[in-house]
């Protein structure tokens, strides 16, 4: 067992990480205001938005374990957790689907765009009745002319009032349950697509998300990705993809903001002591790095049995409740570290607690995790 | 006489089984006796992408036929008849 970095990987972790310093270091726009062109531009630039996407059409050719180190120094840089989550989004829900999907012709058109970041992608699958739930999907595809015609109503999609181009996922066989599921790549421009307005959300703030119509939206056959009825089957494999990967971003959050903490620990002085004298300090932050080192194991683990072909559901659900749950308990820890001017906006540490609890919800909740670990442990 | 079980009799025998498995962990035990051959099993969410996995777990554990992923769709997972029909093919496939 080898728990060491290969020196290309050192090599590009530290190329991007200073590249988005340089490019994404500063708050600006400030956290909380969806991302703009310029951001998105500069995350593509660094080549973020293709990461894993086939270098034949200018992606990085990487896997899961690499994109995952990638994104982590992406979250590590870049102050803005909402365009981090965005970009991850955005490749790792919609471009993998599209790349190990889509029929050639769809491919062609669209993994260019999306790799470039000249294309932003929104996963469109949650609706006001089907959370976790897929086979209350409502959203039909019914047969057009020339192929679908998608009808119904997306409740969260996020990208989406950004999006140029939508995955999404409707119901074709109404008598199948969740095997009834397929899967579509539609762009934002065909006739019948509406996205609505960014909400007002608790975190995140860099990334838009709304709802979207799809009404009598016509969707030739070879938007579809897959066959019929292997939509539950695409959005499980996208899900992997996101539920490994793009938490490898919350890793870099988390050390960006312990290396604060231990920072701050060090300087501030009360009772004549470095408040890190003080053991409900000190040991504060020895339960905040145990959780991050246990994490960003898992992690690795994950991403790595995705690699190399392997059973992975169990190990990608692990790491995903490990990863969301330490970075929500170490946020809560840093704002307590920093106490007073950790609760106040302009130190940075609280919104990082904003932007950590939509971790234990987005991608599969921690509740359903948690069930897919008990099934594999034969409950 | 000992003789070789017939096709009939494995697939009597691997519906049975597979009934049983959906009594017992999906239906509360079926006290009315209402699960049938060709109960719908997927349009009335009896089996969801939850259960179905471990489903499709207990057919590898206890009947040792391995379902691969192309294999899960609405056509063999209709209902038990359909279930156990697939899971006959993978018995004759293994032989």
């Amino acid at each position: 067992m080898d728990f060491d970095l290969t020196d290309k990987q050192r090599k590009r972790f530290a190329g991007v990480l200073a590249e988005v310093r340089d490019r994404l270091g500063r708050p600006d726009p400030p956290p909380g205001t969806p991302f703009t062109g310029a951001q998105w531009k500069s995350a593509a630039g660094i080549g973020l938005t293709g990461l894993c996407l086939p270098p034949e059409y200018g992606g990085g050719g990487l896997g899961a374990l690499d994109t995952a180190l990638c994104l982590q120094a992406f979250g590590q840089g870049c102050p803005d957790t909402g365009l981090v989550f965005a970009v991850a989004a955005h490749l790792l829900a919609c471009a993998v689907p599209i790349r190990d999907f889509a029929s050639a012709e769809v491919r062609r058109e669209l993994l260019t765009g999306l790799a470039s970041g000249e294309l932003v992608a929104a996963n469109a699958m949650t609706e006001d009745d089907a959370g976790s739930d897929l086979s209350r999907l409502s959203m039909t595809a019914g047969r057009g002319p020339e192929g679908y015609v998608l009808d119904g109503d997306k409740s969260f999609a996020s990208n989406a009032p950004a999006a140029d181009v939508f995955v999404t996922y409707a119901v074709t066989d109404p008598g199948a349950g969740f095997l009834g599921l397929t899967a579509f790549a539609v762009p934002a421009g065909f006739p019948g697509v509406s996205a609505g307005e960014p909400f007002d959300k608790m975190g995140l703030g860099g990334c838009p998300a709304g709802r979207v119509g799809f009404r009598r939206c016509e969707v030739p056959t070879a938007y579809r990705l897959g066959e019929e009825g292997q939509g539950t089957a695409i959005f499980q494999h996208s899900m992997a993809w996101e539920r490994g990967c793009l938490f490898g971003a919350y890793l870099g959050v988390m050390d960006r903001q312990f290396a604060r903490c231990v920072e701050h620990a060090r300087q501030r002085r009360q009772f004549g002591h470095r408040i890190g004298d003080f053991q409900a300090v000190s040991h504060r932050i020895a339960a905040m790095k145990q959780r991050l080192e246990s994490a960003r194991l898992l992690l690795y683990r994950a991403c790595w049995l995705i690699d190399e072909g392997r059973d992975h559901t169990g190990a990608v659900a692990l790491s995903k409740v490990a990863v969301s749950e330490a970075a929500v308990a170490n946020s809560l820890d840093a704002v307590q570290i920093f106490g007073g001017s950790g609760y106040l906006t302009a130190t940075g540490i609280e919104h990082q607690l904003r932007d950590a609890v939509p971790a234990l919800i987005f991608s599969g909740t921690t509740d359903i995790q948690r069930e897919l670990i008990a099934r594999e442990a034969g409950l | 006489m000992a003789h070789a079980p017939s096709d009939d009799e494995n697939f009597r025998r691997v519906s049975d089984y597979i009934s049983e498995y959906i009594r017992e962990n999906f239906l509360d035990g079926d006290p009315k006796g209402e699960l049938e051959d060709d109960t719908p099993l997927l349009e009335w969410g009896v089996l969801n992408s939850l259960n179905t996995a471990r489903l499709i777990a207990f057919i590898r554990e206890e009947l040792d036929v391995v379902v691969k992923p192309v294999e899960i769709s609405a056509a063999n997972f209709r209902d038990v008849r359909s279930i156990a029909a697939m899971v006959a093919r993978g018995v004759r496939r293994a032989a």
